[in-house]
């Protein structure tokens, strides 16, 4: 389903990732785990062709050539990213973002149907029924930004979603709100998460299938589960 | 509770009295060269948030304010064609509250001119004027920003500033990485900054 092989990724002449490589296969999630400023959020990024980062080596999607395509078209492929704090869009509201992207991917929806998706959503994650006419991530705490980037998720129906640290600024209860929308999410699409986390409620929670460390700008290692419960025991420096 | 209204500004020279609270939801600009003062009797609220594309204009709007007055005016603004609009608001009575907002985003690369003037008269007191502008330039249109402020008196709070802010990296990455293209997130983020105001 994704493939990742021998990417690097560099901004101007600083290298940023040397030799990824990763396979996702449906319904698998990938825990990245790392010291700060390993690059664990530089590679989400790249996955997207973030504007500001030069990549060479080989990304794939569904037997595709993803490497150099464009965010949008990535997206629209079905991959959907999470960042770590949601830019804010000043004025633009939920329902704008939300049906203009549902019209750029092929899949436009009318409002009744629209109106009847969001309501339950919304109960899903256990927020305001005026979520979706608020700005975009504007006023919002960290909880309530990634609560509203998973209700433009539920909307968008990707295959792959990338969460980069989407447990900060969570309680525990929106955590366990979190992990039940992914969980569920799961059941119901296929679909493969690739997640960045280090918090032990939530990987107990998604259960994840794999773990690989980043660490001086490449996987050190890569393991099942066992992995993440060694890190956070051992902690990175025994690597 | 506000009369709503669409309020249409004649050419050349004219005068407008507003005697109860008002809401204006349209402003119509005249395209020859005009000159309008609006006079508001004491108590009176005005209020106007809306969008406006200035199309080639040239005039003044001057309110002028008495006692108790509310003035509370949120203008999103699109510039085509070269434009010379000027906005004066004088605050000649006591315990006026004015605030004038603009989200300006100039469309083409013809340089307009857009001046707000606020005067607090002497011997006046308790007086409260703000005047905020905001442009958003994407392609280094030209656009001059002029917010005066003149306070003749020592019992007044007044307050002026201008912002210009560009369309950031991050920001259309954001949208990109949610499936719309890059020409389709800019029209996005110009549609909100000018909407921004209204939606507060």
């Amino acid at each position: 389903m994704f493939q990742i092989k021998n990417l690097n990724v560099k901004t101007g002449d600083r290298k940023l990732l040397n030799n990824i490589n990763i396979e996702i296969n449906e319904n698998e999630i990938h825990v990245i785990m790392g010291p700060n400023g390993a690059g664990k959020s530089t590679l989400c990024k790249a996955i997207l062709s973030h504007p500001s980062l030069e990549k060479n080596g080989t990304i794939s999607f569904d037997n595709q050539d993803i490497t150099n395509l464009k965010t949008d078209q990535i997206a629209k492929l079905g991959i959907y990213y999470i960042a770590q704090s949601p830019f804010p869009i000043e004025g633009v509201k939920n329902v704008e973002l939300i049906r203009t992207a549902l019209q750029e991917k092929g899949s436009p929806m009318d409002i009744f149907t629209f109106n009847k998706e969001y309501k339950k959503y919304c109960e899903e994650l256990n927020i305001d029924k005026d979520f979706v006419h608020r700005e975009v991530n504007v006023n919002m705490s960290g909880g309530e930004k990634k609560k509203n980037e998973l209700l433009t998720m539920l909307f968008l129906k990707p295959k792959l979603i990338i969460l980069d640290e989407i447990d900060s600024g969570l309680d525990v209860d929106a955590i366990k709100d979190v992990a039940k929308v992914l969980n569920n999410y799961r059941k119901n699409n296929s679909c493969a998460i690739l997640i960045v986390t280090h918090q032990e409620m939530l990987l107990k929670l998604l259960n994840p299938t794999h773990v690989h460390l980043v660490m001086d700008k490449t996987i050190k290692k890569s393991s099942d589960a066992s992995l993440s419960k060694e890190i956070l025991e051992k902690g990175f420096n025994n690597f | 509770m506000s009369k709503k209204e669409k309020i249409k500004i004649l050419a050349q020279k004219s005068n407008i009295k507003i005697a109860e609270n008002l809401d204006i939801y349209e402003w119509e600009l005249p395209n020859e060269e005009f000159d309008c003062d609006i006079f508001l009797a004491d108590n009176v609220i005005l209020e106007s948030h809306c969008l406006l594309n200035l199309n080639g204009i040239n005039g003044k709007i001057h309110i002028h304010c008495q006692n108790n007055n509310v003035v509370n005016i949120s203008l999103g603004l699109t510039t085509t064609k070269e434009n010379n609009l000027q906005i004066l608001n004088t605050l000649a009575g006591n315990s006026t509250f004015s605030k004038i907002t603009f989200h300006i985003v100039p469309k083409d690369n013809c340089p307009s001119v857009l001046k707000t003037v606020g005067i607090i008269e002497e011997k006046t007191k308790d007086n409260e004027f703000l005047e905020q502008i905001k442009v958003l330039n994407i392609n280094e249109q030209q656009i001059k920003c002029l917010p005066e402020l003149y306070v003749y008196s020592n019992e007044a709070i007044a307050n002026h500033n201008a912002t210009i802010k560009t369309i950031n990296e991050d920001e259309l990455f954001y949208l990109n990485s949610k499936g719309l293209v890059k020409e389709q997130a800019m029209d996005l983020i110009k549609e909100g900054f000018l909407k921004s105001m209204l939606n507060k």
